[in-house]
């Protein structure tokens, strides 16, 4: 005896089958004609073969398999195609597909049939090609292609196979029948499996009510290597998995195949229809059907053509319809009811079962669940069906799924066993149904959202490369133009390159508006920032503000392009001009509202924020300046049809307009800075704090200073306008090559902010790591630090050198102006001197601060790295002082006669600034060995031995300091002395 | 032609929840004829009552709800919740006792949680429990068994009893039961205690200790039924069991034996016929074991160490709050599967 599995739950319900079985298996009368659906198994539908009209003969193939997964379908009878078209077809939800209709001739002649000669010497591939061709499915129920299943073995090690004789739906007789009359077929069909599939045991596993069939079976397997298996009898035992689970203690894996624990299970029907289909060529045009019921008086099971309307099929059994209380298509427990009786009968057509009002009275209504788990103890996929029926009903598919409802086999196992009469089953094919179609549309929107995706992707390279055609053709033009404006003075205007142009800077334009808007948006966000992203939003602010620069510095080369030549071109258009003024028209305003913005937001801002929004407010008067200026040089164009010789000189004047706005915004941005160090002073004195009180004053010096020499420039500027309006033409071609240094010039301005913003952050992340006392990452700040600090310097030379060779051109231009362009230039240094020299006595005073904390702290590594820092920062220091010492040194021998006192002037306070400095740095080391002496005292107090020593290097150090200090301030006092 | 169209299974199997109820009902009768029996007509007035008064409430309760109270009235729920709860009342218990036990049950534990299949508490329990703290007097006279007195209360007496209140105070022949004596032995050895009893203990322990196997023998049927599964009766009296051998067998004197705590009291009532009680406990088969071992547990640690003799009550109620939790971990592992799910996460 076998050892047998068994599965958890199931059910006994009555069987009902001895009503079918009373009578031989025959064959039912030929039907007048058939309809043959396309799609009678799982996968894709098959492809007709035959139109309308056309003879066929019985096992002809009228329609072929579509693909891998697919099941030829052949004429069932002997006739004319009469339609080939929707019809309804049997299925649960009653749907119509498509169907081939064959009206019969009433001779049944047959087509050519092509047997496998000699099956047991044949090649695997011939057998599998004569399954396949023979239309061979499933005829359990699920009705897959034999021919694919059969090929497992390709991907799979089978090592059983399993022959479902179990049939355990109650009423149905069809395989019981089968066995009986075709068991040699049977035992041949499943030696034709055992030589494709290839496994070590082959099982016929059979339920114990059916006790003729066993022993027929028995008989026939005598000699072959096929084990009839009799197992006990409960439903669902014939389910694939179940049956697979009794004979070999094996499950299917969740979602898997029974192919992947070494298993292909086939059907009594579908072994029997490979055997006909092997031996004599006989595709699948018939089955076998139990006709049950009480509502029928001829209760028996007939071998059907495929095809047959079941109207036909209920005359021959006596059905009589007053009786019946539903027409079901399959057994009790898992067929479908059937809506009207033109259905056809297709390859999964196991039964008709048409009961009584007795036997299947009308279904109870649904009564409240009462978790009385009856359905839990039945359900051979041990799921708990209560609880999906109440995710179901609820409608919480994600928990339904999470309490594996896809596993339940929809046997209705729970549903017969409900006291509450509630169609569990259907609860689970609604869940089912409603979570696919979430998967499914859940699936088209990511695929939707994949092809909008790309679809942007692909209008934006579009864009690009037009973008990328376009320019290169601009510069062509631009690369023409100039050299026309140079070698020929005669009237001849350029609209083709002027309409590129125009087009570029309205693209520019549209991006330009696009930045803005990014930028406002994350000024906005800035404001609402807190403390912690801010610096993140800070870099975000920074690049909206780089891209809006660009965008105008784009803006602004392609948009004088077009005014240049225009300007060279007296006869150009003025409707052109006009627009391209009327364009930087609006430019200025947004950037005037721009430039009040940032301004309001300067008054608005904590001392913290305010050197950034000074920053930022610069920025936007640049911009505004800038804007200003080419509105001047588009607008003198305008002029020029009035007065062309006056137009160059007009840009000109532009330009030093706006030399001198920029001027005055100059004198009133010091003035401001004044009074703020005052103010700052004030407020130090009242805290009483010496270094501060030294430190503040330093600052009104130099605020004091710039105002003076912001002043002087703003004069001279002033001086020059006026004697620039009395100048000669010559000054055009000046005045359009300082338009391009300027925009250098103002690139290199902004790079220089964004290096200093640089700066402040990295000092900003190295105070927070020093807050951490995390060496490494100090360390890896001091090294951004410097960087930054190194690329300020960089921009800061580059601005320098692009200010020289802007005040170069002009001096060349006009020997009046380049006196003051040197004086000028010589300032611009020396603030820049003064700008670097006051930095660095910031650094100085931050690193102070940090000593004496690391002081506090006590952490002899932080001292000494505080300590170096602060002697590299003086260092510099002292490099900037000298700097600008060098520097007022040489303004003061500039070649000028009523400059020379300011020089001297210059170096009076250069070295008063110096002593004072000295002072201040003695004043700072005598704080820290104070401090450090403390310090020592209360290790000494302490007594710890380490702390002492420790403390005694400081103050070693911190003594040694103090006298360098004093020494330097010695040697500046004797100095000024002298 | 035409037919209806009904999803399968077609077929179905002739148990109803009527017929449930109406089984549970049924096994409930050699319990309630043993107490009969044993301490007269008490329990059986208590059960009429309970049932007429709570169908009355159910009727007038699913009207109000706007619902037809016909069918409802037909699924003999409401009738089991009666049924029980008169037997869990003490025999004589004052009529009014039961009717406000039956609406306690009926409208508030069942109704206003939405009916049958939606009461998170067991009804019947959360009406004894309100019963037992609100008249702790009358809930805890227990009568004396028949044996004991000279001539057993006749059914006038009970009536007289049941309806006349506190005219007739039935001290003459209420006693303490074996459960709430043990409790109050104060410091006598529990073989002391016994003696000292002067209503001759053996008969009252012998009493209870048939009343019980009688519950025992309906609740084993319903097994055989297959009303319910094993699980949670035979977790609750082993987990009883065990901690009480565990406790007796330690200090025999201090602590009663496991023949106490399965044989008197509610223990049986309450395993076989409360605790499995399908709508307000644990689903899967595991998660029922858990539920009986905690209701096991608080009844032997009420009993012993709390202030209440009998526990069956709190402790059913107490694991009613803990099933959907436990349903939670308790998942049975699915053909197919590895392994059981625990909890209700995604573990993707």
């Amino acid at each position: 005896m076998r050892t047998l599995w068994d599965f958890h739950g199931g059910i006994h319900p009555d069987e009902n089958k001895q009503q079918s079985v009373q009578q031989p298996l025959v064959q039912a009368p030929l039907p007048s004609k058939v309809i043959l659906p396309l799609q009678q198994h799982i996968g894709a539908p098959a492809e007709p073969l035959v139109t309308v009209g056309d003879q066929v003969k019985t096992g002809q193939l009228i329609a072929k398999a579509d693909g891998f997964i697919s099941a030829n379908i052949h004429a069932s009878i002997s006739g004319t195609v009469t339609a080939i078209g929707e019809h309804p077809i049997p299925h649960a939800s009653g749907m119509n597909d498509l169907c081939i209709t064959i009206e019969s001739d009433g001779k049944d002649e047959w087509a050519m049939l092509e047997p496998v000669s000699d099956w047991q010497n044949a090649e695997v591939d011939t057998l599998l090609n004569a399954i396949s061709k023979a239309g061979i499915v499933g005829m359990g129920g699920a009705g897959f292609p034999t021919a694919v299943k059969a090929r497992t073995r390709e991907r799979h090690a089978i090592d059983t196979l399993v022959i479902n004789a179990a049939e355990c739906e109650p009423y149905i007789t069809a395989d019981d029948m089968a066995m009986r009359t075709y068991p040699q077929q049977l035992v041949l069909g499943a030696q034709i499996l055992c030589k494709l599939v290839d496994p070590s045991s082959c099982l016929i596993g059979i339920e114990d009510n059916k006790p003729e069939a066993i022993k027929v079976l028995q008989e026939a397997t005598k000699g072959t290597h096929i084990d009839v298996v009799v197992i006990p009898t409960k439903y669902p035992s014939g389910g694939e998995k179940q049956l697979i689970k009794i004979l070999t203690g094996r499950e299917v894996p969740s979602g898997g195949l029974p192919a992947d624990i070494g298993v292909v299970c086939q059907n009594v029907g579908t072994a029997i229809a490979i055997a006909k289909a092997v031996t004599l060529g006989e595709p699948l045009v018939s089955r076998i059907t139990t006709l049950t019921g009480n509502a029928m008086t001829r209760r028996q099971n007939v071998e059907v053509r495929l095809g047959t309307p079941i109207r036909e099929l209920l005359d021959y059994a006596g059905f009589n319809a007053s009786l019946a209380s539903r027409l079901i298509m399959g057994g009790p427990m898992m067929g479908f009811t059937l809506t009207g009786d033109q259905l056809p009968v297709v390859k999964t057509t196991n039964c008709l079962l048409a009961p009584t009002h007795q036997e299947f009275p009308d279904p109870e209504p649904e009564n409240p669940c009462i978790r009385c788990g009856m359905c839990e103890q039945a359900c051979p996929a041990e799921l708990l069906p209560q609880q999906l029926h109440w995710f179901a009903k609820a409608e919480e598919f994600e928990k339904a799924q999470l309490f594996n409802l896809f596993d339940c086999i929809e046997c209705g196992a729970c549903a017969y066993v409900c006291p509450s009469s509630i169609p569990l089953v259907q609860y689970y094919r609604f869940a089912k149904t409603e979570i696919r179609k979430e998967q499914e549309e859940a699936k088209k929107a990511e695929r939707a959202k994949i092809r909008f995706e790309q679809r942007q992707a692909r209008l934006e390279r579009e864009e690009a490369e037009k973008i990328a055609a376009r320019n290169a053709r601009m510069a062509a033009a631009a690369a023409k133009s100039p050299a026309s404006s140079t070698t020929a003075a005669t009237p001849s205007p350029a609209p083709a390159a002027n309409g590129l142009d125009e087009a570029a800077a309205k693209k520019l334009k549209i991006q330009r508006a696009a930045a803005s808007v990014a930028l406002k948006k994350a000024e906005k966000a800035l404001a609402e920032a807190t403390d912690d992203n801010r610096s993140k939003l800070e870099a975000d602010l920074k690049a909206a503000q780089d891209k809006v620069a660009s965008i105008d510095a784009q803006l602004g080369g392609g948009s004088p392009a077009s005014p240049a030549p225009a300007a060279a071109q007296a006869t150009n258009p003025n409707g052109l001009d006009e627009a391209a003024l009327k364009k930087l028209k609006i430019q200025r305003a947004a950037a005037s509202v721009a430039l009040k913005k940032a301004e309001k937001a300067l008054e608005e801002a904590s001392d913290e924020d305010k050197s950034k929004l000074e920053a930022d407010l610069k920025v936007a008067q640049d911009k505004v300046a800038d804007i200003e200026k080419q509105l001047g040089i588009a607008s003198a164009p305008s002029a020029t049809t009035a007065a062309p010789p006056q137009a160059a000189p007009a840009a000109a004047n532009e330009a030093q307009e706006k030399a001198l706005k920029q001027a005055k915004i100059a004198v009133a941005a010091s003035k401001a800075a004044i009074k703020k160090a005052e103010k700052a002073l004030v407020h130090a004195q009242r805290d009483n704090d010496p270094d501060e009180v030294a430190a503040k004053e330093a600052a009104i010096v130099t605020a004091k200073a710039n105002a003076v020499k912001a002043e002087e420039k703003l004069k001279a500027l002033e001086e020059s306008a006026k004697s620039a309006s009395a100048a000669s033409p010559t000054q055009a071609a000046p005045a359009a090559d300082s338009a391009d240094q300027e925009k250098a010039l103002k690139q290199a301005k902004i790079a220089a902010a964004a290096s200093k913003a640089a700066i402040k952050k990295a000092e900003k992340e190295l105070t927070a790591a020093q807050d951490s006392g995390d060496a490494g990452q100090i360390a890896a700040c001091e090294a951004k630090l410097t960087t930054a600090k190194e690329k300020a310097q960089q921009a800061a030379d580059n601005l320098t050198a692009l200010q020289n060779a802007a005040s170069q051109p002009k001096a060349e231009a006009t020997a009046a102006s380049s006196g003051d362009d040197a004086v000028a230039d010589q300032e611009k240094a020396l603030k820049q001197a003064k700008i670097a020299a006051a930095a660095s006595k910031a650094a100085i005073k931050k690193a102070e601060k940090e000593l004496t904390a690391a002081q506090d702290s006590g952490d002899a590594e932080q001292i000494a790295a505080c300590e170096a820092k602060l002697s590299t920062v003086k260092e510099k220091a002292q490099q900037a002082a000298d700097k600008l010492a060098a520097l007022q040194n040489s303004s003061a021998e500039a070649p000028k006669a009523e400059s020379q006192p300011a020089a001297a002037d210059n170096a009076a306070e250069a070295q008063e600034k110096a002593l004072k400095q000295a002072k201040i740095i003695a004043a700072a080391t005598k704080t820290a060995l104070k401090k450090a002496e403390k310090a020592l005292a209360e290790a000494e107090a302490s007594g710890d031995a380490q702390a002492i020593s420790d403390q005694q290097v400081v103050v070693e150090r911190c003594k040694n300091k103090f006298a360098d200090a004093e020494q330097k301030l010695a040697q500046l006092t004797g100095t000024e002395v002298c | 032609m035409a037919f209806i169209r009904v999803s399968s299974p077609h077929l179905h199997r002739p148990l109803s929840t009527s017929k449930v109820m109406q089984t549970v009902i049924l096994a409930t009768l050699p319990g309630l004829a043993a107490l009969t029996w044993l301490f007269g007509w008490g329990s059986i007035i208590n059960v009429l009552i309970a049932s007429v008064s709570g169908l009355l409430f159910e009727a007038l309760i699913l009207k109000m709800r706007g619902r037809n109270p016909l069918p409802a009235l037909k699924d003999n729920s409401a009738l089991l919740t009666c049924v029980l709860l008169g037997i869990a009342l003490p025999p004589l218990a004052p009529w009014w006792l039961v009717v406000t036990g039956t609406f306690v049950a009926i409208v508030i534990a069942k109704q206003l949680y939405g009916g049958l299949g939606n009461n998170p508490f067991n009804p019947a329990m959360v009406a004894y429990a309100l019963l037992l703290i609100s008249f702790p007097v009358e809930m805890t006279q227990w009568v004396t068994p028949a044996a004991l007195l000279d001539s057993s209360v006749s059914l006038t007496q009970s009536l007289s009893a049941v309806f006349g209140g506190a005219v007739n105070a039935p001290d003459a022949f209420t006693m303490a039961t074996p459960l709430d004596g043990f409790k109050h032995k104060g410091a006598l050895m529990a073989d002391e205690y016994w003696v000292q009893n002067g209503f001759q203990p053996e008969k009252v322990w012998e009493a209870w200790a048939t009343a019980s196997i009688a519950f025992m023998l309906g609740g084993l049927y319903l097994l055989w039924k297959r009303i319910f599964t094993w699980h949670t009766p035979v977790a609750m009296l082993g987990t009883l069991f065990v901690l009480s051998l565990l406790f007796y067998g330690t200090d025999a004197s201090n602590y009663a034996s496991p023949m106490v705590h399965l044989l008197s009291g509610a223990t049986m009532f309450g395993a076989f016929f409360i605790a499995t009680d399908p709508v307000t406990a644990a689903t899967s088969n595991k998660g029922k074991i858990w539920f009986g071992i905690g209701i096991g547990v608080l009844v032997y640690v009420i009993r012993t160490w709390g202030n209440y003799p009998d526990a069956v009550a709190f402790s059913v109620l107490l694991m009613n709050f803990a099933a959907p939790f436990i349903d939670y971990y308790t998942q049975p592992r699915s053909f197919g599967h590895n392994k059981a799910r625990k909890g209700i996460k995604n573990e993707k």
